[in-house]
């Protein structure tokens, strides 16, 4: 919409139009927008004053006890004001370790405030020490954003000339497109609704693990722990019904994704989703294939995700589709459902639209997952600045270590399960057992690796839990493998090909092993990119390299 | 077409320093086109003509004419 035409749209309002005022928080100059949203709203029938507040009072207002007709547009540098272009670079480069606190602490403060937040990625001046650290911030500030409820909106519309020399950050010409984003998050429910729901499956669909916890061990049913992902199937099976497509993308094996939908215990069954995509390669290329088979746009899906960094990668590598965060808690998914629907909303159901999961269906017969490239994740990565902990276990606390040899099904070197017994005899003979804890910047993940090398340099057990497949953390920890004081120049896996470790074997299959074996320096050289992903601490050390 | 694209401006300028019309009005000599005007003038011909002005450009437009001879420039 047009200047002119937004003035005409206000003015034609007939003079017992509903009335209604909004407050438009932002820390700029944002009168700009007022027009615009007023004309959004004119054309839904309502007048609208639009109120702002008193310049760079943003963060006193969330103080404040939240008001109902309120609608927060932030910038990066209202989380983090060193980020401000205003006020210059900061003397030193931010450490975003020290941020942490702050961070989490305005991201609670915002939730719970509750209010309509947009946020635009805007652009930061260079505060971090490098490029990589700079991605990270930029990523942590959206996981933040995301965390806090708010809809994301690209940077393209902040205007840095405008905003240095005016203090106004959004240009003309994209003033409408983020007021129709601003109206659109206060009155959730676009015109044309969103066609197709990308939905992750482990702690979404249902509360725990396929590949861990076994078919037993998830819930999904009304008491306890599954009543959220109970709730979130019949939404799901609700707009199945009114016509849109649902689709899986998880990080299984196809037949662990599907098989709870066979089972026939669960709300939704295998015939509700159009497709349902076990794959361990990047969810953005799972979901950009099924929507190419699909023969629809991108701009059709809504992804819903628990985890940050799958989101981010979606909405990094595909920034039509709107990705929504799956809440952590349940006082947070009303809110979740609402946002959910909002996308989906439609009038009436036609005949077609209960068919269409069948029509489509039969149109992605034999559709197999993508087995391409999809996200260059390398940049991603880097972002994430993981750090890997390196721990031997062999002499004490190996409790966590076994646990994971004996849970891990997909990431697993053999299958084999040990007893303490075993163990015993394979450490006593002077064999080792190493496992390693990896953190990033989205939190701790816990000791997520363990091996067991006998003396003789055969590794007899090798496991790593899922929930960080795609991060070369495996390669890493096994270029640190080869740093250890291990007799044999020459490592030998001890490997069995299972019905379940398939990623296991992808993996492996990089290597280029000759029988399993592979010489300690050349296997170092081979995974060497992948250990500068990340940093190395010793659980014996107390400085990071 | 000169015509058209003159009113749409003097509609746009006037409505921003809220007179009946711009024509004949220079800005050092009314009192309702202020620094905030000129910041909204801007941003309004950025939304009707989906041009991106620059500072110093911006900063000229003193008359309706210098705002029709700007625009014409950018389009």
């Amino acid at each position: 919409m047009k200047y002119l035409q937004a003035q005409r749209t206000v003015a034609s309002l007939a003079d017992d139009a509903p009335a209604s005022t909004v407050l438009l928080a932002t820390s700029f100059q944002s009168e700009n927008l007022d027009l615009y949203l007023q004309a959004r709203h004119a054309l839904a029938g309502h007048r609208l004053t639009v109120q702002h507040l008193p310049f760079n009072t943003l963060a006193q207002q969330s103080y404040t006890a939240a008001s109902l007709d309120e609608v927060w547009l932030m910038l990066p540098w209202d989380w983090l004001p060193e980020t401000d272009w205003r006020t210059g670079l900061p003397a030193q480069p931010l450490d975003l370790a020290d941020l942490e606190a702050r961070l989490a602490a305005q991201e609670q403060r915002l939730r719970q405030r509750g209010m309509a937040i947009l946020y635009l990625d805007a652009p930061m001046p260079p505060v971090m020490a490098n490029q990589a650290l700079q991605a990270q911030l930029a990523h942590r500030l959206r996981e933040a954003a995301y965390r806090a409820g708010a809809r994301l909106l690209d940077g393209e519309a902040f205007e840095l000339p405008s905003y240095l020399n005016t203090g106004v950050a959004i240009a003309g010409r994209s003033a409408d497109a983020v007021a129709k984003a601003l109206y659109e998050l206060r009155y959730p429910g676009p015109k044309v609704p969103r066609k197709v729901l990308v939905t992750d499956l482990d702690q979404v669909m249902w509360q725990g693990i396929i590949g861990e916890d076994g078919l037993e061990g998830i819930q999904y049913r009304p008491d306890g722990a599954g009543y959220p992902h109970f709730l979130y199937q019949q939404v799901l099976q609700r707009l199945k019904h009114g016509g849109t497509l649902i689709a899986a993308v998880s990080r299984n094996d196809a037949d662990l994704a599907r098989a709870p939908f066979e089972a026939g215990s669960m709300t939704l069954n295998d015939a509700d989703l159009v497709a349902i995509l076990g794959s361990y390669q990047p969810k953005s290329a799972q979901i950009r294939h099924l929507l190419e088979q699909l023969d629809l746009g991108l701009d059709a899906v809504v992804f819903v995700d628990d985890n940050p960094v799958e989101l981010s990668e979606v909405s990094t590598a595909l920034p039509e589709v709107q990705c929504l965060q799956f809440p952590e808690s349940v006082a947070a998914f009303p809110d979740f459902l609402a946002r959910l629907l909002a996308h989906f909303e439609q009038d009436t159901t036609s005949q077609e639209d209960r068919q269409r999961t069948e029509l489509y269906r039969t149109r992605l017969k034999g559709m197999a997952p993508v087995n391409a490239e999809g996200a260059d994740l390398t940049a991603f990565l880097s972002s994430l600045e993981m750090q890997l902990t390196w721990h031997d276990r062999s002499e004490t606390q190996r409790d966590r270590a076994l646990q994971l040899i004996n849970k891990t099904n997909q990431f697993n070197l053999n299958g084999k399960r040990w007893t303490d017994d075993e163990l015993d005899l394979v450490l006593g003979q002077g064999g080792r057992l190493y496992s390693a804890s990896l953190a990033d910047a989205h939190g701790a993940h816990g000791e997520i690796m363990a091996c067991l090398i006998d003396v003789e340099g055969c590794i007899r057990a090798w496991v790593m839990s899922c929930r960080v497949l795609q991060r070369q953390v495996e390669a890493a920890f096994l270029h640190v493998l080869t740093e250890q004081p291990i007799a044999s120049e020459t490592l030998v896996f001890d490997r069995v090909n299972t019905e379940r470790n398939r990623p296991l074997q992808d993996f492996l299959d990089t290597l280029a092993l000759d029988h399993n074996r592979i010489k300690r320096d050349r296997l170092a050289q081979q995974t060497q990119a992948a250990r500068a992903l990340f940093t190395l601490r010793n659980a014996t050390e107390t400085s990071p390299t | 077409m000169e015509a058209s694209l003159r009113d749409d401006i003097d509609a746009i300028l006037s409505s921003i320093i809220k007179l009946d019309t711009a024509e004949g009005v220079h800005r050092s000599q009314c009192a309702t086109w202020d620094s905030m005007a000129q910041v909204a003038l801007v941003s309004a011909l950025e939304g009707e003509f989906d041009l991106a002005l620059s500072l110093d450009d911006a900063m000229q437009l003193n008359t309706l004419d210098d705002c029709v001879e700007l625009v014409n420039r950018y389009l």
